[in-house]
């Protein structure tokens, strides 16, 4: 009972235990795993040939292309067809064997971590640590979007399946659950350390890939000099203050403008907050920091760029708002005497604005999706910042709402990103096609978006309300984020700030809408040069996921009730 | 009784949803299955609008079948339905359509008709409910999203490569427009707390609501966003373009219903809300409207693509319609009323019988068109009557609209009824000219070669048109029937006004 109320409060425990579990785990079996498991593997092979049969003569003008050469001898090409991917498939066959299997354990391991966290009704703090409503609700979103995440993954049709990356993820996700709780300057420093060295690692993943390692070089060197600053920072608050611990801070500043100093006693703290927030903005990819997510994004495995931009952007912007709204807003305070926003807010402003400028504009010439959306998540970030840097409750509100809108969507492209897989066929004698070697591969160009809507038709209309949604065109979810947004931002007389926003919104729709054209509208010499590539069926796993996304962004205009109580009540449980 | 009544504005807004389920479990290959059902969801959608209509009380001036449900009481906004003498006729008019729409594409449409289906049955729905909402917030947001598939539609089944360009400039035009509106929704709901029409219609008429450089730039705002629907002059570009590039049942429901999403906004929103900026934007609104209607009348003159002629000729009706509203008095609005729905049959029905053509000849140069009257006499005599009908012709729908009208701009400014009048000689001159051009005359060899293949309309295509005739003529010779119902609302919106 004891040790149920200990893991309660402290999760991070056993999600320490359990990964150094899943590495002993590995190790062991790693030599027994490289036997494969005939019963097993048969078995999924003819599950296998039967939806490939259904799926590759079904809907779709690229199957309708195959099927008409192929009807006569429709038994031989299955054969064919699926010989030439189990060839392809088989080298990488055991390794993969053992990922899934680490998947499903962290599914697991996330799953009683999850009861564990939901268990725990009360609070509790030390010196660096501390847990109230507000920490462990943000503990049970991230760990309900991991959970997601990892079904992702149990599906992911591109690698490197590597079962290190489960583990790398599953120890950042602990460094994100330490930053969160964090209650001191030191802690909150540790804590991002841990999960920023997971990312550096993860990046650079697949070896062989020279865009890899560039990505995971520059995230590391930009990284840790972002780290330093912080390190700085936390320096300067110190020395000017003598304390590190959050708490002492917020009685300090409550304290600290009932008297009146010049600006010059005030001038280390100003610094020290302001290294902390570029460092915190750099890991945020906000503005003038922007500067390494378009090739990060670009360069990590696709399942990590999906890590990246979901679940540490969550916790590290949950985390961001409790900061700021302890160093702002500390208890006692007025709002005309909380001049550390009047120096805080000015920041945000000036990041959220070059933020959605730079989000927009540069994204409108890019011709790779990763970069695409690396671009889109700058422009994401501007419209957080500017609800946060509103400065009222509801201005924290529509920051949640707007983030988990956009956790949702961005999960939700991910995954069909993720399930995709293009096939390219080539002839052999006999007007019979073949699965080429070597051809498999994941859609890196907007140009093998084109397939989608051809061989799955409802799953190209359902990516095309992901991206309106991202686009925020009303109806869907994300223009409610924006609606909110606009709605705090009108309210605290920023209005320049909202037009811009307004207008780079719009702005911001061009490239959307050329994923969409380039989706449905595409005809010509393109689509006749393309037209023996189709695309192979997605699995089940992939199919619920991306259905339950779908129902999440529709609903909310029909019954917007819940999302709004619960971030409202999560405002609430960060002020009090 | 009331209950069983609203019933009756909720099956018109939920059937097309339940279509569109029930749409996406037919397996695609079942075209022909398809299309029954979409056909039979959106007549289905049509009956529910009739019994509005039946049920109607033309002596109320309250709104009549309304519903409301709990939405999002975080933010105060509380949807509310609700249809008056204004309203209803847009609602019938786009229930009209889509069933027409539908039925003219049936062997048109031959790649995804599924989608198209469901497109079509998404629009009806979005539109149904920007015609009956009472709420701005609810309103702006299905305003929007009609932007959806009407770019789905323009960019998948339009006809050439220009369709991307077109679908581009439809949408993000639109899109600028109205993200203005969004500002000055959320600037309402600062000032009153609340986004309720009905509501904000008592605050108005009891008290200023804003102070006056405010009120204009409200006014400002929401023009912005209305005036690229409708559109005015200077917004206009992306019309052309869009109606040209659609398909023929795109273009039908763009000039049918969709033009009258900017005006109903005006009517509805612009009107009451506003009523001083109103005043004094109101020569700017004519001189805008005059300028549209001689421009484009002119524009029209010389173009050579048969779609052009009849898109530019909407923005030349719409110029009547905004200067019929923005007179302020009971003639003026009504006639405005009366071209809007006029026009929503007879440019429709244009549209339509240039989709006849271009089914057959499939091309919409003037120049490869000539003497259809010798072997198309059915479709000649009908696309007769719609040019007539189109400029003006007694005994046509429009005529009555422009004939209010302009009496009603009489009284306020003689100069522009003036020149507004010149609207309907050139109107005259090009309307004549194309049917010229394209039913008389030789037929030169390209059109005796495909004489022997081509026959006259059949008989889904009369079933498109007959409703049409019989509404514009109908309404042409006894609109009491039309204006009897919008009589009371139009009353009490002016009333207000002054």
């Amino acid at each position: 009972m004891l040790l149920l109320d200990f893991l309660a409060i402290f999760p991070e425990f056993f999600l320490v235990f359990s990964i150094s579990f899943l590495i002993i785990f590995n190790v062991i079996i790693w030599p027994l795993a490289i036997t494969p498991n005939s019963l097993v593997g048969s078995f999924f092979e003819k599950i296998c040939v039967k939806r490939h049969n259904y799926r590759m003569l079904g809907d779709g003008e690229s199957a309708k292309f195959l099927y008409s050469g192929l009807e006569a001898k429709k038994d031989f090409l299955n054969l064919h067809f699926v010989d030439r991917l189990s060839e392809q498939k088989f080298s990488l066959q055991n390794v993969q064997n053992i990922f899934v299997r680490t998947v499903w354990l962290a599914i697991l391991i996330l799953f009683i971590t999850l009861c564990l966290c939901l268990n725990f009704d009360s609070f509790f703090y030390n010196n660096f640590f501390y847990l109230d409503n507000y920490i462990l609700d943000v503990k049970i979103l991230v760990l309900i979007l991991s959970i997601f995440f990892m079904f992702i993954l149990s599906n992911s049709s591109s690698g490197p399946f590597l079962f290190e990356s489960i583990v790398l993820i599953l120890i950042c996700l602990l460094g994100l659950f330490c930053l969160i709780s964090s209650y001191d300057l030191l802690f909150f420093y540790l804590s991002l350390e841990l999960q920023s060295f997971c990312l550096y690692l993860l990046a650079c993943l697949k070896r062989n890939s020279e865009y890899s390692v560039e990505a995971g070089l520059k995230y590391f060197v930009l990284g840790a000099f972002a780290s330093g600053l912080i390190l700085f920072g936390c320096s300067f608050i110190y020395g000017f203050s003598g304390t590190t611990n959050f708490g002492s801070l917020q009685i300090f500043f409550s304290n600290l403008f009932l008297d009146s100093f010049s600006f010059f006693d005030l001038a280390g703290f100003y610094l020290g907050f302001l290294f902390v927030f570029v460092g915190l903005f750099f890991k945020l990819s906000a503005f003038p920091f922007h500067m390494w997510v378009p090739d990060v994004y670009e360069g990590s495995p696709l399942y990590i760029t999906c890590f990246f931009s979901v679940i540490p952007k969550f916790v590290l912007f949950s985390f961001f708002l409790k900061f700021f709204f302890i160093i702002c807003f500390g208890f006692g305070c007025e709002l005309e005497m909380a001049s550390f926003f009047f120096f805080g807010q000015p920041l945000l402003l000036f990041c959220s604005l070059g933020s959605m400028i730079i989000g927009t504009v540069g994204g409108l010439f890019q011709r790779k999706i990763k970069r695409l959306f690396a671009y889109s998540a700058i422009s994401h970030i501007g419209y957080l910042l500017l609800g946060c840097a509103a400065g009222t409750l509801e201005g924290f509100q529509a920051v949640f709402i707007y983030l988990f809108f956009y956790a949702a969507v961005v999960l939700g492209v991910f995954t069909i990103l993720l399930s995709l897989k293009l096939f390219k066929f080539s002839k052999l004698s006999g007007g019979l096609l073949a699965v080429k070697k070597n051809s498999i591969k994941n859609p890196v160009y907007f140009s093998d978006l084109f397939y989608v809507f051809r061989s799955n038709r409802l799953l190209g209309l359902i990516f095309v309300i992901f991206i309106f949604s991202m686009a925020g065109i009303p109806p869907l979810g994300g223009f409610y984020g924006k609606f909110y947004v606009f709605l705090v931002s009108f309210n605290s007389q920023l209005y320049f700030l909202t037009f811009v926003a307004v207008f780079t919104s719009v702005v911001g729709c061009f490239y959307y809408l050329r994923i969409i054209k380039l989706i449905f509208f595409t005809t010509g010499p393109a689509y006749r040069l393309q037209q023996n590539h189709f695309l192979a069926p997605i699995s089940f796993v992939s199919s619920v996921l991306i259905l339950t996304i779908l129902i999440i962004l529709i609903s909310f205009v029909f019954y917007p009730g819940p999302v709004l109580y619960f971030t409202y009540s999560l405002v609430l449980e960060l002020v009090c | 009784m009331v209950m069983y009544l609203n019933s009756f504005l909720l099956g018109v807004l939920v059937t097309p949803i339940i279509g569109i389920v029930l749409l996406l479990f037919v397996p695609t290959e079942r075209t022909n299955m398809i299309k029954l059902l979409g056909l039979c969801i959106s007549l289905l959608t049509f009956i529910f609008s009739l019994f509005l209509w039946i049920f109607f009380d033309n002596s109320l001036c309250k709104f009549q079948y309304v519903m409301s449900f709990d939405w999002n009481i975080f933010s105060n906004i509380i949807p509310v339905f609700g249809i008056d003498g204004i309203s209803i006729f847009f609602i019938l008019l786009t229930t009209l359509l889509i069933p027409l729409c539908l039925l003219s594409s049936w062997s048109v449409i031959k790649v995804y008709v599924k989608e198209f289906f469901i497109a079509f049955l998404f629009l009806e729905f979005s539109l149904c409910i920007v015609f009956s909402i009472l709420d701005l917030l609810i309103f702006y947001v299905f305003f929007e999203a009609v932007l959806i598939p009407m770019f789905l539609v323009i960019g998948i089944w339009g006809s050439r490569t220009r369709k991307m360009k077109a679908a581009y400039q439809f949408f993000l035009y639109t899109l600028l427009g109205s993200l203005f509106m969004l500002l000055g929704i959320l600037f309402v709901l600062f000032e009153t707390g609340t986004t309720d029409l009905q509501l904000l219609f008592l605050m108005s008429e009891s008290y200023n609501l804003w102070s006056e450089e405010r009120e204009l730039l409200l006014w400002l705002a929401f023009f912005s966003s209305f005036a690229v629907k409708v559109p005015m002059v200077p917004f206009h570009i992306w019309l052309p373009e869009a109606h040209v590039e659609a398909p023929t049942a795109g273009s039908v429901l763009l000039a049918g219903v969709l033009l009258k999403l900017g005006t109903y906004g005006f009517i509805r929103i612009l009107l009451p809300l506003f009523p001083k900026a109103c005043l004094y934007f109101s020569p700017l609104v004519f001189s805008l409207s005059i300028v549209a209607i001689i421009y484009t009348s002119l524009t029209a003159l010389r173009q050579i693509d048969l779609k052009k002629i009849i898109a530019y000729s909407s923005v030349a009706h719409m110029g009547f319609v905004t200067l019929g509203l923005f007179t302020f008095n009971i003639q003026g609005v009504e006639g405005a009323m009366l071209i809007m729905i006029s026009h929503g049959f007879v440019s429709s029905a244009l549209f339509l019988c240039v989709g006849v053509l271009y089914d057959r000849y499939h091309t919409r140069l003037i120049k490869y068109y000539g003497g259809l009257a010798d072997f198309m006499p059915v479709f000649t005599v009908i696309f007769v009557f719609f040019i007539l009908a189109n400029l003006g012709f007694p005994g046509t729908s429009s005529f009555v609209g422009e004939f209010l009208t302009l009496l009603g701009i009489c009284q306020v400014s003689f100069i522009t009824a003036f020149l507004a009048s010149w609207g309907m000689v050139l109107g005259a001159a090009y309307s004549l000219w194309l049917c010229n051009r394209v039913l008389f005359g030789s037929a030169s060899f390209f059109k005796v070669k495909t004489i022997l293949t081509q026959t006259d309309i059949n008989r889904r295509e009369f079933v498109v048109f007959f409703p049409l005739i019989f509404l514009t003529l109908w309404m042409g010779l006894f609109p009491n029937i039309f204006l009897d119902v919008m009589h009371v609302s139009i009353v009490n919106l002016l009333f207000t006004l002054n």
